[in-house]
């Protein structure tokens, strides 16, 4: 059970902190704002990359390793 | 989970999708642009700014302001002043035949704070952006549209829920992350699918419940003046300042002694804005001052008081009730306009994401055959 929410669990609560940051405090909590909801963006942007169809070379890469 | 229950949810995830997606397909589309409307008017040099003058220009009266106005507009009334916190040299100032209608015409012009001289009135209904901004509040529809897009926001935060409590049957085999590259697209996509629909959870959740709360505005506004009204006849009021309190500025009638005297009454806050006798935020025998305080959650709280102009009474009617400061939280955390350029980046990237879920979820189901069975 803890391997399949631990990830989520911990971007969830990035995610609220960064919504709740940058309405509480200015300058700072923009900040911290801002670096707490890149990472659902990246996460998503990471995941998105690797939705291409698997190509020959990494097939081969694969298959050595 | 049990096999029936995983059905059942399933069946919840599935048609509470199909109902609301493209619904929600175009208030992603018509909502990108209006989370930079503010960058897109300065773009488009379509804003309407104040000239410029020496600083500590003296300021017109809110009087001197309204007759300008109605000099301008003739056949008018002015029914409400606004104020912009970064724009302090402006007064937006509302006007309509009567102070009592649906606003539905009303005629929004921008006077020049310090002069009163009327500097002209935002495009609000024409352009892509009128457009834009139409599509994604009402359709078109007024207060039945605004509901109707309610209940579609209601239907996506069903269709989330049911989707997280379907993520860890998903998940069981798959680390978190894992996209199954070496699959059919089908399956590559349905891991997309749960993984960025997991990944943008509480953002599409948040912006999904503030939107919905956005469209009862209208509604919780006139809840909240029948309960300034009533608390006014109960004689239930707090008196903030009495009209022959010593120190503060005369009464002598005019709206901007009585804006001053309500300004005295409350240290520390800002004007947000004046709304006349009649109007829906006022009552029909007040002015009603909507101030708000200095720090970025403060300046979205506000407080309302009341002031009879001739008598100089400053009053609290009914202190803010839940259900409006729960509105007035759910503004920025719906428009994603408190953390400046970047946070609108952002929010613009995590709504794109969203569209990726919605639009990856009407693909798996168009597809559905090839791996459901067929029922």
């Amino acid at each position: 059970m803890m391997r399949i929410w631990l990830w989520p669990i911990v971007i969830a609560l990035a995610t609220a902190f960064g919504l709740v940051a940058g309405l509480v405090s200015e300058d700072v909590g923009d900040w911290l704002s801002w670096a707490a909801l890149g990472v659902p963006v990246l996460v998503s942007l990471h995941g998105l990359r690797r939705c291409r169809p698997q190509g020959q070379h990494e097939m081969r890469i694969r298959a050595q390793g | 989970m049990q096999a029936i229950t995983l059905r059942r949810w399933g069946w919840v995830h599935k048609w509470s999708s199909l109902v609301c997606t493209l619904f929600i397909l175009m208030l992603c589309l018509t909502g990108l642009p209006l989370v930079f409307s503010h960058e897109i008017e300065q773009l488009a040099g379509d804003e309407i700014e104040a000239p410029a003058m020496p600083e500590g220009s003296p300021r017109a009266s809110v009087d001197q302001i309204a007759a300008k106005a109605v000099e301008a507009y003739p056949g008018l009334v002015p029914l409400y002043f606004f104020a912009e916190e970064d724009e302090p040299d402006i007064w937006y100032v509302k006007l309509d035949t009567r102070v009592d209608t649906d606003e539905s015409q009303s005629t929004l012009i921008i006077s020049d704070a310090r002069t009163g001289e009327v500097l002209g009135a935002p495009k609000v209904d024409e352009g892509f952006m009128s457009v834009m901004y139409r599509l994604h509040v009402d359709l078109y529809a007024a207060l039945p549209g605004k509901l109707f897009l309610g209940l579609m926001g209601v239907l996506l935060v069903v269709a989330i829920i049911s989707g997280v409590v379907l993520y860890a049957p998903f998940m069981r085999k798959l680390r978190f992350g894992e996209v199954r590259q070496a699959r059919a697209a089908r399956t590559r996509w349905l891991d997309l699918h749960n993984l960025l629909g997991i990944v943008t959870l509480v953002w599409a959740l948040a912006v999904g419940l503030t939107g919905v709360i956005n469209t009862w505005a209208d509604l919780i506004f006139k809840g909240w003046q029948a309960e300034q009204v009533s608390a006014l006849q109960a004689g239930e009021t707090r008196t903030l300042l009495s009209g022959d309190a010593g120190g503060a500025p005369t009464v002598d009638g005019s709206l901007q002694s009585a804006v001053d005297r309500v300004l005295a009454a409350a240290p520390g806050m800002a004007i947000s804005m004046i709304a006349y006798p009649g109007t829906l935020r006022a009552t029909p025998e007040h002015v009603a001052v909507i101030l708000s305080g200095d720090t970025p959650l403060t300046s979205r709280l506000t407080q309302a008081l009341l002031i009879a102009p001739q008598s100089g009474d400053v009053l609290e009617a009914s202190a803010r009730p839940w259900y409006v400061t729960a509105l007035q939280l759910s503004e920025p955390l719906h428009f994603g306009d408190y953390g400046g350029l970047p946070l609108k980046i952002l929010w613009g990237l995590l709504d794109i994401l969203t569209i990726v879920v919605l639009g990856s979820g009407l693909y798996l189901w168009l597809k559905r055959g090839a791996m459901e069975g067929r029922t």
